[in-house]
């Protein structure tokens, strides 16, 4: 009789063991679905873009 | 005073909520104004009583919820005394979360087996997460079906101490009384002499609990 209630009390450590992986892992990809999120540096040390436009004005 | 609620869950099905729920409230409502609220898509409660007699209606109103069953819950809780709430069989409805979010109490029903344990795994992860947002809840297994002389029935005690849920130390015995008094739309209240045990039963829960 002992010996089955050790048994069943291992199979439930068991499936706990099982369920905390089974949402580890449904949470890791969770993590993973989730876009990085877009990184907006600034570069002091960049020199600002040169737009050079030409414009020709009619005479 | 606002109602004291109750929920009765379990995402197995058979495992005997509704049995629990009925006879539950049935006690219940002798010591106060009882309302079950039937959140099961199978509608079971509302068919239970649906079977009792004119001459004898099942002593509790039952109402089904379909929809926001909080603010259902919210609704009613001034008018009665105690409310139970028949749960659907399934964690993946919001029915069982709102529920565990507007009760006092939760009540899983779970039978000697290993597969129903197993099940219950789930669940009680479940109301570990909703004690975050609903600090006061309670929650306890009750062990429905027992048969004192089944070695896996006397080898549960064992099992159950590996949930971070504790089990009332009142149970449900295996009695084909709750089955009958399902078919005459009563509880085992009202069942005499043949139900005086599993009243017994029931009426120790409810001691236990308040």
């Amino acid at each position: 009789m002992k010996q089955l209630g050790s048994k069943l009390a291992d199979s439930v450590r068991q499936v706990k063991t099982q369920q905390a992986e089974k949402e580890g892992k449904e949470q890791k990809v969770q993590e993973d679905k989730t876009p990085e999120p877009i990184l907006v540096s600034s570069r002091p040390e960049a020199p600002l873009p040169l737009f050079t436009s030409r414009r020709v004005w009619p005479d | 005073m606002p109602a004291k609620v109750f929920s009765i869950t379990n995402q197995k099905g058979g495992t005997g909520k509704t049995t629990l729920s009925m006879n539950f409230a049935a006690g219940l409502t002798r010591r106060g104004r009882t309302l079950v609220i039937d959140a099961d898509p199978q509608r079971s409660a509302g068919q239970w009583t649906g079977l009792a007699s004119d001459e004898r209606p099942f002593p509790v109103s039952v109402i089904a919820v379909a929809g926001n069953l909080a603010r259902e819950v919210n609704h009613f809780r001034q008018d009665y005394d105690y409310i139970v709430i028949d749960c659907p069989p399934t964690l993946e409805t919001d029915t069982v979360s709102l529920a565990m979010s507007a009760s006092d109490t939760m009540l899983i029903p779970v039978l000697p087996s290993p597969i129903d344990l197993w099940a219950s795994v789930r669940l009680a992860n479940a109301i570990e997460q909703a004690k975050m947002s609903n600090r006061e809840l309670k929650a306890f297994l009750v062990i429905n079906q027992l048969e004192p002389r089944n070695a896996l029935s006397r080898a549960m005690q064992q099992a159950l101490e590996e949930f971070d849920i504790p089990s009332l130390t009142g149970g449900l015995r295996r009695r084909a009384i709750y089955r009958t008094s399902a078919i005459e739309g009563v509880s085992v209240f009202c069942m005499g002499k043949r139900g005086e045990a599993a009243a017994q039963e029931i009426e120790s829960i409810i001691e236990e609990l308040l």
